[in-house]
């Protein structure tokens, strides 16, 4: 009889063909794996499940007659970005941050803001900061120097065109002047503003610090406080411009807080400063209607040793939440059994079989402790004398892309190749630096876009993938591995907290898409030290590495049967 | 010819004001060479081997290694730009527009 064992993942549905002779040890075909298509446990799931089926039937010229599936609890897994990118109440300061590569001059100054074309007649009493449209640079400076002059007191200069080195050089190079500076158009003509052109290599530190950001813009000591935020949002940033607005009269619309109901009935608010109780004490979320087994939250890592880097991390406020939810139908079962021309058969609960898939990993034996790290959930099973246990928990993998993502500003499928590869900095056309600081001379150049940028190694060919952040290398390898640290080990400690502890010495064996993750591997071994475990990566059927362990568990334990 | 520089090659006064220009913007060397020659031979001229040069209505950012293709090109209007790509591959900055 040829069978299917199939488990249907958040991310991953796997396949397991084999032919089973009643007496006879199991004759194992073929593991196929492909995408889940749908929500895990959806009638949806089911056709992924029947794809793949056809694509191994046709391979071997047979059909199975028997689906095998696990009785699991079906549970759907969901993620959300929290308050990404939230404006916040800047305390009537308005803030620029141009992107200026090259601005030029240096210091902080603050003046009325004019347009250049107003730089005529009598010079206004006070200093000045004069806004330079998209027009040529010797243009500029002549109209700039003709104003000088005539007495104006012009104490820096914004300019639309990436002009700002050139104008330097022709008015005066000490002078701050910010360039590239988009929408000059919306700076209001006539209101106070402060420029401030950090030294090469340094920050801007007045408009970052909330007194001088007041002193310079003028406000009054009560305001003073509000400024606080615009000071924060400038930090880090080579230029700045702030300007001062007519005060809003009250805050700005405040922000809902996301609030977890726990099983005691206390309220959790779910942001960046808090974290997530342990498993299964989470019974509500307000804004999600779903009957809830888990929910973790994260924000994004911190920068150790990178004070200004961390703050624009949690400036944005950003929260990866996943949750973990019970479905009530049978809805895959049923698809199955619809669509399928054979017999659909719940063969074990799904610790059962991971337990009997990953016994297959070669110098295993028997292994009672399986931690399957998949793409919504860990899921840690135990099977020993005193216990049966299975504790799964909310975010896995598909909560490190969205962190990862989150980080660099790429959407979450690109950010799943950027957890998995490493990534290197093209410091010219020919060098590649990694991210342990080693470098490789390429015979033929990099691309030019890829030039000065970090970019993912993702590709067969060895091709990049230039990516928009300034991050280095080491520093992005670091926050990488600290998402990797928070979610997923930390949620494997949350399930052997809950799981009541581990035997020392006893064997874990990593099973799950993450696990072929080397950093992920590591990542747990290091966070898991101190239980004195083997923790060793699962090898099913000594070929199929850390995949296919519940599909060829439900195999083996089928064959039992006969 | 040993101080570090990118080498123009042209004779064309509007060409030169925007490509120096854009160098200047970036504060990286230019050197001007009035001599009709291609960009990857104004590559092999400049000490960090790389070149401009006009070939029929564009200007090519030519490398003096690893390939004989033009590394950037486009249409000669867009000097400014390109000139900043080559000023900005030689101060090893994002190049920005004209990457492609």
């Amino acid at each position: 009889m040829l069978v299917a064992g199939v488990d249907v993942g958040n991310a991953t549905t796997e396949v397991a063909l084999a032919r089973l002779v009643p007496g006879q040890p199991p004759e194992h075909l073929s593991v196929t794996r492909g995408p889940t298509t749908g929500a895990k446990g959806t009638a949806e799931s089911a056709q992924g499940v029947l794809d793949l089926i056809e694509r191994a039937s046709r391979r071997l010229g047979e059909t199975p007659t028997r689906i095998l599936l696990a009785d699991l609890h079906p549970v759907e897994t969901g993620l959300r970005e929290l308050a990404a990118e939230s404006e916040e109440d800047l305390g009537g300061v308005g803030i620029a941050r141009p992107v200026s590569a090259t601005p030029s001059g240096v210091g902080a100054a603050a003046g009325q803001l004019i347009d250049l074309a107003e730089l005529v007649g009598d010079p206004l009493p006070v200093p000045v900061i004069p806004i330079v449209g998209p027009i040529d640079f010797d243009a500029a400076a002549a109209a700039l120097n003709a104003a000088r002059a005539a007495g104006w007191q012009l104490v820096a200069i914004i300019v639309a065109g990436d002009d700002g080195v050139l104008i330097g050089n022709r008015v005066d190079a000490t002078l701050p002047i910010v360039d590239e500076v988009a929408d000059t158009d919306e700076l209001p003509r006539g209101a106070w503003a402060a420029v401030e052109v950090a030294p090469l290599g340094a920050t801007v530190v007045q408009l970052a610090d909330p007194l001088r950001l007041a002193v310079l813009l003028s406000l009054d000591p009560t305001r003073a406080r509000g400024a606080r935020n615009a000071a924060r949002a400038l930090l880090g940033h080579r230029a700045g411009i702030a300007v001062r607005r007519q005060a809003s009269g009250g805050s700005t619309e405040q922000e809902q807080p996301h609030l977890a109901t726990l099983t005691d009935g206390s309220t959790r608010t779910i942001d960046i400063s808090t974290t997530p109780p342990g498993v299964g004490e989470v019974v509500a979320i307000e804004g999600i209607d779903a009957n809830l087994i888990d929910a973790f939250w994260a924000p994004l890592p911190e920068a150790i040793d990178d004070a200004a880097l961390s703050l624009r991390l949690r400036q944005r406020r950003a929260v990866g939440l996943a949750v973990l939810a019970r479905r009530d139908d049978r809805a895959l079962e049923q698809a199955l059994g619809e669509r399928f021309s054979g017999e659909v058969v719940v063969v074990a609960a799904e610790t059962a079989a991971a337990v009997a898939g990953a016994s297959t990993t070669p110098g295993a034996g028997h292994a009672p402790i399986v931690i399957d790290m998949g793409g919504g959930t860990v899921d840690l099973h135990v099977q020993l004398d005193d216990r049966d246990v299975a504790i799964a928990t909310a975010g896995a993998g598909l909560l490190v892309d969205r962190i990862c993502g989150a980080i660099l500003g790429i959407d979450p499928l690109r950010a799943e190749q950027a957890k998995r590869h490493p990534s290197v900095h093209v410091e010219t056309p020919f060098i590649l630096r990694h991210e342990d600081g080693s470098r490789t001379f390429l015979t033929s150049p990099a691309p030019p876009q890829s030039v000065a940028h970090l970019c993912i190694t993702e590709r067969q060919d060895g091709s990049l993938d230039a990516l928009e952040t300034d991050l280095a290398p080491e520093v992005w390898a670091r926050l990488r591995r600290a998402a990797k640290r928070t979610i997923i080990a930390g949620n494997l400690r949350r399930a052997i907290t809950a799981a009541g502890g581990l035997p020392r010495g006893e064997l874990a064996v990593l099973v799950g898409g993450c696990a072929e993750d080397a950093e992920i591997v590591s990542e747990v071994s290091l966070a898991l030290a101190d239980l004195d475990l083997a923790i060793a990566r699962g090898d099913v059927l000594g070929e199929h590495g850390p995949r296919a362990a519940v599909a060829v568990g439900l195999v083996l334990l089928h064959a039992e049967t006969l | 010819m040993s101080a570090p520089a990118v080498v123009l090659a042209s004779a064309d006064a509007g060409l030169i004001r925007l490509v120096s220009a854009a160098f200047e913007e970036e504060a990286v060397p230019l050197q001007i060479l009035a001599e009709p020659i291609s960009a990857r031979a104004a590559a092999v001229r400049s000490p960090l081997g790389i070149g401009l040069a006009v070939d029929g209505a564009e200007l090519v950012v030519a490398l003096s290694t690893g390939t004989d293709d033009a590394y950037l090109h486009g249409p000669v209007s867009d000097a400014r730009l390109l000139g900043r790509a080559a000023a900005r591959l030689a101060a090893r900055r994002p190049l920005g527009e004209f990457a492609g």
